[in-house]
C-alpha cells in the first residue's frame, strides 16, 4: 500500500475544508482528500451569509437570535464565538477575492428581512451564489498556496495507534483503483452532512455523512445526532432546494384552501420564523389534507414582489423553478414540500475543532460544536463553516508544532485493504444497493421525520436492523477496483444505515419536542429533563448513549414562539 | 411514463481498447433528465456504469456529458427538450476517459491554475467593506455563475488541436480579475495572456458560447481582452509608449 | 494508472468532426477552404499569365476570346464568391480583435454576408457584358 506523509491531513474539500487549509498551509504541508473535486462540494448550494457588523447589529443580538433559534440547546459559550468572529472571518474572505453584491452606495447590499428566525437583515450575500463564490475563492487561494488536492479519493477508514490518536486514514483512490495510506500528525475532518439518509434531502447526491460514521467507528463521540433540519420549501418532487430568500423577499405559503397559514404557526413572523416552524406548519397542512388538490405539496406564492424584485433577489432560484419545476416564480405559484437540509448534530467538539481523539479534529458541517442547537438560522451554516474552519486550521497547526509523525502498524492497514477487496469479491445476493438506499430513504422521512413518535421510532429501527442485515447480501458486478463506483456505494450504504441508527435511537430516547425534533407524544420541550445533548458513541460493536449539560452563558431558556 | 432508447458510450481501460457502445431501455417520465436516465440504467441494467455527478441542479458542473452530439449538464437537460426516443450519452471530447463517461479534468484545472484565479493585492486587513460600484460586483456576480463544468473547455476546437491552449473558461475567469478593482495585476495578466496559448489561440468559432449551460459567453472575455491588447499596441505604435495595458482597462471605474 | 494509450481514445479526428458544430466552425473551416483555393488560384493564375501567349505577343482579340470562354467566366464568378468571403471573414476577424460585434457575433457575420452578396451582384453587373456575349456564342 502506497503510503503519504504530510504534517495535516484533511478529508472533505468544501468551505471549511478548504478554510482550514488556507489557514494552514503556509507552514505545514497539508492534504485535502475528498470524495470529489472541491469545486463539486455540497457548499455551492449556500446563498448567503449571516454576519453582524451593520450599523445597529450587534453580535450580541445575533448570538440571541441564534440560541433563540436553536432552541436554547447551543452552547452559548460556542455561540458567542460563532458571533464574535462572524463578521471579521466574512469580511475577511474578501481578500480572497470573494466580492459581495453592493447597493448603490458601494456598500453590502441588504435584504429586505433577516433570515427566518432573526430580528436584523444581518445577511450578507454575492447574488444568489455566495457559497459557490467563497468556495472557489478558497479554491484558488489552496492553488496558490501549493496545497495537495486530492479528488476522487474516498476515505474508508480513520486509523488510530495504541494510545487512541489518529495517524492517519486509509482511502480508496478511484481513478488510480488502489488503497492508499495518508499518514499525518493531525487528521481533519470537515466531512459535511449526511442529507442522503433521508429519501427527501435538499442535499448533493454524496452527501451521505461517511465522514461523521467514520470517526464514530474510530471511537469519536456523535452529538445531537437526532436533531435533523427539514427545509420549508424545496420544489415538490425532485427536492431542489428553493433558498430561504423567497421567504425572507417577502414570499407567502399558501395551502389548498388558498389561505396563507403560517399565521396559525407563527402569529407574528409567518413566513419568516425558523425553519423547523415553518416546516412544521407546512408537513401539518399536508397531513390534515391541506395540501394543493390534497396531495402532498402547498404553494409558495411570490407573484406579488413583481418581476424586479425577484430578478434582483432570486435570480437563480427563479431559473431552477422553471428548469426543474416547469413554473416562472413571476407568473405562477411554486409546489413546494418540505426536505432534509442539514445536520445539526456531528461530531462532539469543543470550539477549537478538538474532538476528544488525540490529533484528531473536526469541523463544519460533519462536527457539532453545538452552535446550532436544536434548529439551525439561514445563514448561519456559511458562518459556521468559514469561522470554525479557520479556528480548526489553527489548532492542528498548533498541534502539529508540538508532535512527532506517529508509528502506524501495518496489520492494521492491511486489515482494512482486504476488506476492500473482499467486498469487490462479493458475488450477487440478490440485493441492490439502490433498492436499500430507497428503502432506508423512505422509512427516514416517514417516520424519522418531521413529526416523530414511540411507535414509528421503534418500527423505523426495526427495519433499519433488517436493511443493515440485508446490506451484507448486496453484491458488486465489477472486481477490478479502478473506479469501481458499486464499491463506493456499498462503503456509503453502510454509513448511511449506521448514521441512521444513531439518529433514530437518538430520537426514539429524547422523550420531549424541541427545535427540529419534534415527538407528537411528547409534544412540549421539557427543560426540566432534556435541555442536554445527547451523546453517543461507540463501544465497539454496539452504540451507547451518554448526555452532557448545555452551557448557559448569557441567555436564560424562555419560552420560544415566532 | 415512456419508454426511452440510452445509447451510451462505455469503456474500462483495463479490458477495453475501443470505447463500444451499449444501448439500454429506460422508462423516465418526459420532465425527467438524462442523469436520472443514467441512474435508471445503474439501478436496472449495469450498476458499473460510471459517470459523475453531485448536486442534480446544474450549480456543481460535476454531470457535463454530450448528449445527442451537444455538450450538456445531464442534470439540466429534460427527456421532452431532446425531441427524440433515441439519447446518445458520450463523454466530454476533448478530454482523456478514465471510464465510461468520466474524463480525466486535469487540463482544464492546470488551465485554471496557470492564469492565477486568486486576487492579488496588497490589501491588509479592514474592519469595514470596501467600496465598490454596483455596477462592477453586477460583472463579477455575472462571471461567478460559471460553475466550471469544463464543457466550454472540452467543445473548444482548439483545445484538442493544441494541448497548450488555455481555453475559454480560464480566460474568462482572467478576465473576472482585470474587472477586479481590488486587484492590481492587469499589466501582468495580459502580458501573460498576450500569447498563441493564450488570447491568440481562439479561432472565433464562438463553440464556448453555443455549449455553456448557463449562457456564458466566454468569447466576450477573451475579445474584450484582444481588444485591450490590441488597442494598447497600436497606441503604443503610433505615440512611442505613453500608454500601458492598465490604462485600457476601462473598467476600473470606482 | 492511466495509460498513455488513453489520451488518443478520446481524440483524433472522429470526435473533433462530431463536436464541431455551428455557425462559427463553419466560418473557420470556409476560410481555410477558400484560403487553400486561392493560393491554388495564385498559381494558376501566375502559370497562365507566363504560358499563355509564350512566344508571341499578347493580341486583344486572344485575351477577349479566352475571356468570352464560359469556362472563364464562371471561373471568375467563383473566384469572386472566394475572395469576397475570405476577405469579409477575415474583415470579421479584425472587427472581433477590436472588440466590434463580438456581443452578436452571428449578426455581424450575417451582416458581412449581407455586404458580401451586395458586392457579388455588383461583380456579377461588371461580368454581364462577358456573359451577354458568352451567351451570343
Amino acid at each position: 500500500m502506497e503510503v503519504l506523509t504530510y504534517d495535516i491531513v484533511i478529508v472533505g474539500a468544501g468551505i471549511t475544508g478548504l478554510r482550514a487549509a488556507v489557514e494552514c498551509s503556509r507552514s505545514a504541508r497539508v492534504a485535502v482528500i475528498s470524495k470529489t473535486h472541491p469545486m463539486r462540494a455540497q457548499s455551492v448550494m449556500a446563498t448567503s451569509i449571516n454576519a453582524a457588523f451593520r450599523e445597529g447589529d450587534t453580535w450580541e443580538a445575533h448570538m440571541f437570535d441564534t440560541v433563540k433559534g436553536g432552541d436554547y440547546l447551543g452552547d452559548q459559550s460556542a455561540v458567542e464565538v460563532l458571533c464574535r468572529e462572524g463578521a471579521e472571518v466574512t469580511l475577511e474572505l474578501e481578500k480572497f477575492g470573494v466580492m459581495y453584491t453592493r447597493d448603490k452606495a458601494g456598500r453590502y447590499a441588504d435584504k429586505p428581512s433577516g433570515s427566518g428566525g432573526q430580528n436584523y437583515a444581518r445577511l450578507i450575500f454575492a447574488a444568489d451564489k455566495t457559497g459557490s463564490f467563497i468556495l472557489r475563492s478558497l479554491f484558488s487561494q489552496c492553488l496558490r498556496q501549493e496545497v495537495d488536492l486530492f479528488d476522487e479519493w474516498v476515505v474508508t477508514r480513520l486509523i488510530l495507534d495504541g494510545r487512541q490518536r489518529a495517524v492517519g486514514v486509509t482511502v480508496f483512490d478511484l481513478v488510480a483503483g488502489d488503497m492508499k495510506f495518508v499518514r499525518g500528525k493531525a487528521v481533519v475532518f470537515c466531512t459535511g452532512g449526511c442529507g442522503q439518509v433521508y429519501g427527501r434531502s435538499t442535499n448533493a447526491l454524496n452527501t451521505t455523512g461517511d465522514g461523521m460514521v467514520i470517526s464514530f467507528r474510530a471511537g469519536a463521540v456523535l452529538k445531537d445526532m437526532e436533531f435533523i433540519q427539514f427545509h420549508p420549501t424545496s420544489l415538490y418532487q425532485t427536492n431542489i432546494l428553493m433558498s430561504e430568500a423567497c421567504r425572507t423577499s417577502g414570499g407567502y405559503l399558501i395551502n389548498g384552501d388558498g389561505e396563507r397559514f403560517m399565521g396559525k404557526y407563527a402569529p407574528q413572523k409567518y413566513e419568516l420564523a425558523t425553519r423547523d416552524i415553518v416546516a412544521r406548519g407546512i408537513q401539518t397542512e399536508i397531513n390534515e389534507g391541506r395540501g394543493i388538490g390534497g396531495q402532498e405539496f402547498v404553494y409558495l406564492d411570490l407573484r406579488h414582489l413583481g418581476a424586479e424584485k425577484i430578478m434582483k433577489y432570486l435570480p437563480k432560484n427563479r431559473e431552477l423553478a422553471i428548469r426543474f419545476a416547469g413554473v416562472d416564480m413571476i407568473k405562477e405559484c411554486i409546489p413546494i414540500q418540505p426536505a432534509q437540509h442539514y445536520s445539526m448534530g456531528g461530531i462532539k467538539t469543543d470550539v477549537d475543532g478538538r474532538t476528544g481523539l488525540e490529533g484528531f479534529f473536526a469541523a463544519g458541517e460533519c462536527a457539532c460544536v453545538s452552535v446550532q442547537g436544536a434548529n439551525r438560522l439561514g445563514g448561519n451554516s456559511l458562518q459556521e463553516t468559514v469561522v470554525f474552519g479557520r479556528r480548526v486550521g489553527r489548532t492542528a497547526l498548533e498541534w502539529c508544532r508540538q508532535v512527532g509523525y506517529p508509528d502506524v502498524s501495518e496489520g492494521e492497514l492491511l486489515a482494512e485493504e482486504k476488506r476492500l477487496r473482499e467486498i469487490c469479491t462479493r458475488d450477487n445476493g440478490g440485493e441492490s444497493s439502490f433498492a436499500l438506499k430507497k428503502e432506508l430513504g423512505q422509512v427516514m422521512i416517514q417516520k424519522v421525520g418531521i413529526f416523530r413518535d414511540q411507535k414509528g421510532l421503534e418500527e423505523a429501527l426495526e427495519k433499519i436492523k433488517v436493511l443493515q442485515e440485508r446490506s451484507r447480501r448486496v453484491g458488486i458486478i465489477q472486481k477490478s477496483m479502478l473506479y469501481n463506483n458499486e464499491l463506493v456505494e456499498i462503503l456509503e450504504l453502510e454509513n448511511m444505515l449506521t448514521l441512521a441508527e444513531i439518529i433514530t435511537l437518538g430520537a426514539l430516547r429524547r422523550k420531549e419536542s424541541r427545535g427540529s425534533h419534534y415527538r407528537t407524544d411528547y409534544p412540549d420541550r421539557d427543560d426540566v429533563n432534556w435541555l442536554k445533548h445527547t451523546l453517543a458513541f461507540s463501544d465497539g460493536d454496539g452504540i451507547c448513549f451518554d448526555y452532557e449539560p448545555v452551557t448557559i452563558t448569557r441567555f436564560q431558556p424562555s419560552e420560544r414562539s415566532y | 411514463m415512456q419508454w426511452y432508447t440510452f445509447r451510451v458510450q462505455r469503456f474500462h481501460p483495463e479490458s477495453d481498447y475501443q470505447p463500444r457502445e451499449v444501448q439500454y431501455e429506460v422508462e423516465l417520465q418526459e420532465d425527467a433528465s438524462v442523469l436520472e436516465g443514467l441512474h435508471f440504467i445503474r439501478q436496472h441494467h449495469d450498476p458499473s456504469l460510471a459517470y459523475r455527478y453531485a448536486c442534480r441542479s446544474a450549480v456543481c458542473g460535476s454531470c457535463a456529458v454530450r448528449v445527442n452530439g451537444e455538450i450538456r449538464l445531464a442534470c439540466r437537460t429534460k427527456m421532452w427538450e431532446l425531441k427524440t426516443q433515441i439519447v446518445t450519452v458520450k463523454p466530454l471530447p476533448t478530454l482523456s476517459v478514465i471510464k465510461d463517461l468520466v474524463v480525466d479534468l486535469k487540463p482544464f484545472w492546470d488551465a485554471y491554475k496557470k492564469i492565477q484565479p486568486w486576487l492579488i493585492s496588497a490589501e491588509g486587513k479592514r474592519q469595514k467593506e470596501i467600496l465598490i460600484t454596483e455596477k462592477t460586483s453586477k460583472i463579477i456576480e455575472k462571471f461567478i455563475t460559471c460553475i466550471l463544468c469544463a464543457g466550454c473547455y472540452a467543445g473548444c476546437l482548439v483545445t484538442r488541436r493544441e494541448r497548450c491552449y488555455l481555453g475559454p473558461q480560464a480566460m474568462q475567469e482572467a478576465y473576472r480579475f482585470l474587472c477586479d478593482p481590488r486587484d492590481e495585476a492587469s499589466e501582468q495578466r495580459l502580458k501573460m495572456l498576450d500569447s498563441d496559448s493564450g488570447l491568440w489561440g481562439c479561432d472565433a468559432l464562438f463553440r464556448c458560447v453555443d455549449v455553456c449551460p448557463w449562457d456564458l459567453k466566454p468569447a466576450e472575455s477573451i475579445f474584450s481582452m484582444r481588444r485591450m491588447v490590441t488597442v494598447d499596441r497600436l497606441k503604443r505604435a503610433f505615440s512611442w509608449g505613453r500608454s500601458k495595458y492598465a490604462s485600457s482597462a476601462q473598467m476600473k471605474s470606482i | 494508472m492511466i495509460s498513455s494509450r488513453l489520451n488518443q481514445k478520446n481524440a483524433g479526428i472522429r470526435p473533433w468532426v462530431e463536436s464541431a458544430r455551428g455557425l462559427g466552425v463553419w466560418a473557420w473551416f470556409f476560410q481555410r477552404v477558400t484560403g487553400v483555393g486561392l493560393v491554388f488560384y495564385l498559381g494558376l493564375h501566375i502559370f497562365v499569365i507566363h504560358f499563355a501567349s509564350a512566344g508571341g505577343r499578347i493580341r486583344f482579340d486572344e485575351v477577349m476570346a479566352r475571356l468570352e470562354s464560359p469556362f472563364f467566366i464562371s471561373l471568375d464568378l467563383v473566384l469572386l464568391a472566394v475572395v469576397l468571403y475570405h476577405g469579409l471573414n477575415g474583415l470579421r476577424i479584425v472587427l472581433l480583435d477590436f472588440g466590434v460585434g463580438v456581443k452578436n457575433q452571428a449578426a455581424l457575420f450575417w451582416v458581412l454576408g449581407g455586404i458580401g452578396i451586395i458586392l457579388f451582384g455588383i461583380g456579377v453587373k461588371a461580368l454581364w457584358p462577358f456573359l451577354a456575349v458568352a451567351k451570343t456564342i
